[in-house]
Formats: structure tokens, sequence, C-alpha cells
């Protein structure tokens, strides 16, 4: 019998939302995000949302665009490392993040955003639109700077990210991601074009 | 659950997840002189190995929603309180391995503690 998630097929059920990959550098939030969205919506239509640019051939199916309003319905949009583009409280200063996030639900448009600590993404994108928060591994001197509201549960993620590495030692431990609404534990299949160059995609990017 | 944080509770959280050894309720949920009160009872049970007798157990669970709701009449007592509630939650965690197809369904596992 196959396994079932109900964190993975909640997500695969939804037309719009946000979906936030939180966790330390390096422990697999973009592979496992971009995975994620290939196992739930492999038809949908990809753009990566980018100012920066970069060699997006790399993540087959994809399309970097460098404004929201290049993003057509029904898309799936990808932001790496959000907070190089939408600064953390950065929607006090700027309004067009927030003007486009409540539209997102009209546009069937989902947001899949990564993140180092919430604390670095602006709350915006948790506040609009149905968020679901999928954590990574947190290191202990990360989790002090994390936001108080998601540090009870980025903690449980830890915990239960150890527990379920234990508990199957052939799994690599970054397949591991904790969806605290769901409290589940799941270890997401690696997409087979995945590869050292996708996980260091800004390796040649000039900052 | 509303839950809210403080240094201290935040120090006995990372502990606990570091550790990966879930304290006793009465440590998590009581003052040293109210776990007096509400656990000393239990000595005995435990000195004897008697302390999973399903009566014992009984007699606990009691104790601990005494202890509950004393705790939680207490306010600086509430954010710890809080935290306990959500560690229970996570009793209801399953973990899913979806990299091997052809594992059983979600295992619950509170009891792989």
């Amino acid at each position: 019998m196959n396994p079932r998630s109900k964190a993975v097929d909640y997500i695969r059920d939804m037309e719009h939302g946000i979906i936030i990959a939180v966790g330390s550098g390096k422990q697999g939030k973009s592979c496992s995000l971009h995975s994620l969205i290939a196992m739930c919506w492999p038809e949908r239509p990809k753009y990566m949302l980018d100012t920066l640019s970069y060699d997006v051939s790399i993540f087959p199916g994809y399309t970097l665009v460098s404004k929201t309003s290049d993003i057509p319905v029904n898309a799936i949009v990808v932001i790496e490392d959000v907070n190089r583009i939408f600064q953390s409280r950065g929607s006090s200063k700027r309004t067009d993040l927030q003007g486009w996030l409540s539209i997102i639900s009209h546009k069937s448009i989902v947001v899949a955003i990564t993140t180092q600590n919430l604390a670095d993404t602006d709350i915006a994108f948790l506040r609009s639109q149905d968020a679901v928060i999928m954590c990574k591994y947190m290191h202990q001197e990360d989790l002090q700077f994390e936001r108080p509201e998601f540090r009870p549960s980025q903690s449980s993620a830890n915990y239960w990210i150890d527990i379920a590495n234990r508990r199957f030692p052939d799994v690599d431990r970054r397949a591991w991601c904790y969806f605290p609404r769901f409290e589940d534990c799941v270890a997401i299949p690696k997409v087979d074009w995945w590869s050292y160059r996708n996980s260091h995609m800004f390796r040649e990017v000039v900052v | 659950m509303n839950i809210s944080t403080d240094l201290e509770t935040d120090r006995l959280l990372s502990m606990r997840a570091a550790a990966h050894i879930p304290f006793p309720p009465e440590i998590s949920l009581a003052e040293p002189r109210d776990s007096r009160a509400y656990f000393a009872w239990m000595f005995p049970y435990r000195l004897l190995g008697l302390d999973s007798h399903p009566v014992v157990q009984f007699m606990q669970g009691i104790g601990r929603e005494r202890m509950m709701a004393s705790a939680v009449s207490k306010a600086e007592h509430l954010d710890r309180v809080s935290h306990y509630g959500s560690w229970l939650g996570d009793e209801h965690v399953s973990i899913v391995d979806l990299t091997h197809p052809t594992m059983d369904d979600g295992e619950e596992v509170g009891d792989m503690l």
C-alpha cells in the first residue's frame, strides 16, 4: 500500500496558496520544495521569480520572470531565498507585495518560497492567504533568532526530523520535512533532475 | 492552542529537543513544591516497579489533570503549560517515508519514544 501524507494530500489539492520552506542553509529546502512541486503539480506551469539573472535551464520546465505581472493564471511561482527579493518587513514600506499576494487566490497562483528564517521573511506571506509551512532542520543557534511565534513548531520540527532520521537511517536526513499544521513528518523523494548545480544555483551570480 | 514563549521555556524546549528525553510531568508542569504535593505518592510504586500498572497510571492521570488545572491558574506558569500541551499533541505526529513507496501507511509514533 502506498504511504499517504495528510500534508502532501492537502497541498496537492491547493488551487492557490503559499508554501514556505524554512530551515538552515543546506538542509534541503529547495530540493524538497521543487520535489514537492513536481510530485503535486506535474502539469501546472512553473516560474522562478527573481531579479537576478541566472541559468534557469537547470530547472526543467521552469521559466524565469522578474515581475509579478509576468506570471500567468494557474502558475506555480518559486522564490528562492525570498528575503533577497522581498525584504523582511518590506511590505510596511512597499505595497506591491501585499497587492499581489491578496489576489493570488483570484489568479489560482501558488507561491512557494524558501527562507532560512521566518524572522528574515516578510510577514505578509503569512497573513493574506492559505500558508503552509514546511520546516526543515534548523540549527539551535538559528532557532534562537526565529520569530517567537514559530519557535516552538520549529523546535518540534527538529525533534521529529531527528526521530524520523533514527527510525529510517537509510533515508537522507535532508529529505525529511515537518508540516506543523498537519503534524506530519514526511520524507519527500528527490526529483530526478536535482543536482549539485541546482542546490548552488547562485554560485556564479555577482551580488 | 495558542502558544507563547519566553527564554525559560525556550531553554527547556531546546534542552528537550536536543536530548530527546521527554520530561516527566512533575518537571514539565509543576513547581518543585507542587511536584511533591501531586506526585510524591508515586514514589513507593516506582520503587516496586509498579508505576506502569494501569491503576497507578490512572491515578497518575488524575494527578496530572489536577496539576494542570493548578498550573493553568497561575499566570507565570502558562507558557510552560502550553508548551507541554503542544508536546502532548506531538503524540499524533505521523512519520511518512514517501521515498519508499511500499511502506505501510503513516504510522503513529507515540509508541516509538
